[in-house]
């Protein structure tokens, strides 16, 4: 069984964010996956100290203070799939979204690159505009993750201000995040069982001298 | 198995173009076939926007045949698409953007030609912006439900003058892993392209 974590990083767990993580779930509690989602936004969080003691434990954690990343970021390394979900904060993604994918990312490549080979993909709730820019910081941690992060009909970003604008009023995001939902069931299908043969990789992170 | 590469830049035989063969350097050790096409400096018309291949729904584009006449037909066969460009201004070369514009369109015009394929973007700059040219390729992959593999970073390679990029170690080791990843996930997905969920379902 295969199993996906979703993240919500809007300190209104019930609003659009949510909503179109729920939508882009849907087909793949259909084919049978696990899912969950986790609420992550309104949690107290701290950024990246940059300390790199996670490359001398190498033990996939982070020593920062347990927090809500800390606890994420677990989950994440055992999940095969991520799917973030973001609203818009003056054109990007919230802070405590960074925080977990700045320290979820270097953890990872402290440990042998522990993201590879997994599925993740982004989607982005905003009012009027911006949603581009936080969908591209979302792809910027998938791709130097060594994550595949499938299409789908649109860039997934929604429309709405209101909780449940975006189901009332964006049938285009709502049929583009079940189609991302549809191309993570085929894509995971299918690469999920070969994750053991990714090839080996040099990172230059591993060569820090900190 | 077949990768089709394009080069945006000018210069044929610059930073761009080496890097683009670093990454077709593994697939042609795992078997596949190559190719690696020009754009950047040949006659290319931008998008007009005429929507006259949403009328004509024949995989081409109206406009009277130019460079992309060459390539797109040569992109449709191929399992994996990579596009390569130099950075200027933190974007694209104009004429990358032609293609990708006249590509992504007509793809979708003609319900969605290009997905389920692979897509990376490599792009060479001196010293900033091409995490943004990177970016300005991948939107378009996303867009066309294209499969996109990360890599050790960004792919991008750094170097002005010719042979620069070749001697960027971190980005050397950066298209090599990206080529075999492209390997590995073709292996795995291209023999099941035709059951990638469409628009409507």
């Amino acid at each position: 069984m295969f199993k996906i974590l979703a993240v919500n990083s809007s300190p209104r767990h019930k609003g659009n964010s949510n909503d179109l993580l729920n939508c882009a779930l849907k087909p793949l509690i259909d084919a049978g996956w696990q899912t969950k989602v986790l609420q992550l936004g309104r949690e107290s969080v701290r950024g990246c100290a940059a300390c790199f003691k996670c490359f001398q434990n190498k033990d996939l954690r982070c020593v920062l203070p347990e927090d809500a990343v800390s606890r994420a970021m677990a989950e994440i390394f055992a999940a095969d799939a991520l799917l973030l979900g973001s609203p818009v904060y003056l054109s990007d993604i919230t802070s405590e979204m960074k925080a977990l994918i700045d320290r979820t990312g270097l953890v990872a490549i402290a440990n042998d690159n522990a993201l590879k080979g997994k599925i993740g993909a982004g989607v982005v709730a905003q009012r009027r505009g911006g949603a581009m820019h936080a969908y591209d910081t979302l792809n910027h941690f998938f791709q130097l993750s060594c994550m595949i992060v499938p299409g789908s009909t649109f860039w997934n970003l929604g429309f709405g201000e209101y909780p449940g604008d975006i189901l009332k009023n964006d049938p285009e995001a709502v049929r583009n995040m079940e189609n991302l939902g549809k191309a993570i069931a085929w894509l995971g299908k299918l690469t999920i069982p070969q994750r053991d043969s990714y090839p080996a990789l040099w990172n230059r992170y591993t060569q820090t001298q900190w | 198995m077949l990768a089709v590469a394009v080069n945006g830049s000018p210069r044929k035989n610059g930073n761009t173009h080496d890097l683009l063969n670093m990454v077709l350097a593994p697939l042609k050790e795992a078997g596949w076939d190559t190719q690696l096409l020009q754009v950047g400096g040949t006659p290319i018309k931008p998008c007009t926007g005429c929507f006259g291949c949403l009328k004509r729904k024949d995989k081409t584009c109206v406009l009277p045949p130019d460079s992309f006449a060459g390539i797109f037909p040569e992109l449709l066969k191929a399992d994996a698409i990579i596009l390569g460009s130099p950075t200027y201004y933190a974007n694209v070369t104009g004429d990358m953007k032609s293609l990708i514009d006249r590509v992504g369109f007509v793809s979708a015009a003609n319900d969605r030609l290009l997905q389920g394929k692979i897509g990376a973007a490599v792009v060479s700059q001196r010293r900033a912006g091409g995490v943004i040219a990177f970016d300005a390729i991948n939107r378009m992959f996303f867009i066309s439900g294209m499969i996109v593999p990360g890599s050790t970073y960004w792919n991008i390679g750094v170097g002005l003058m010719p042979g620069e990029a070749a001697k960027d170690e971190e980005g050397a080791a950066n298209m090599n892993h990206l080529g075999k990843t492209i390997a590995w996930l073709g292996k795995a997905i291209a023999p099941h392209k035709n059951d990638f969920p469409g628009p409507l379902g």
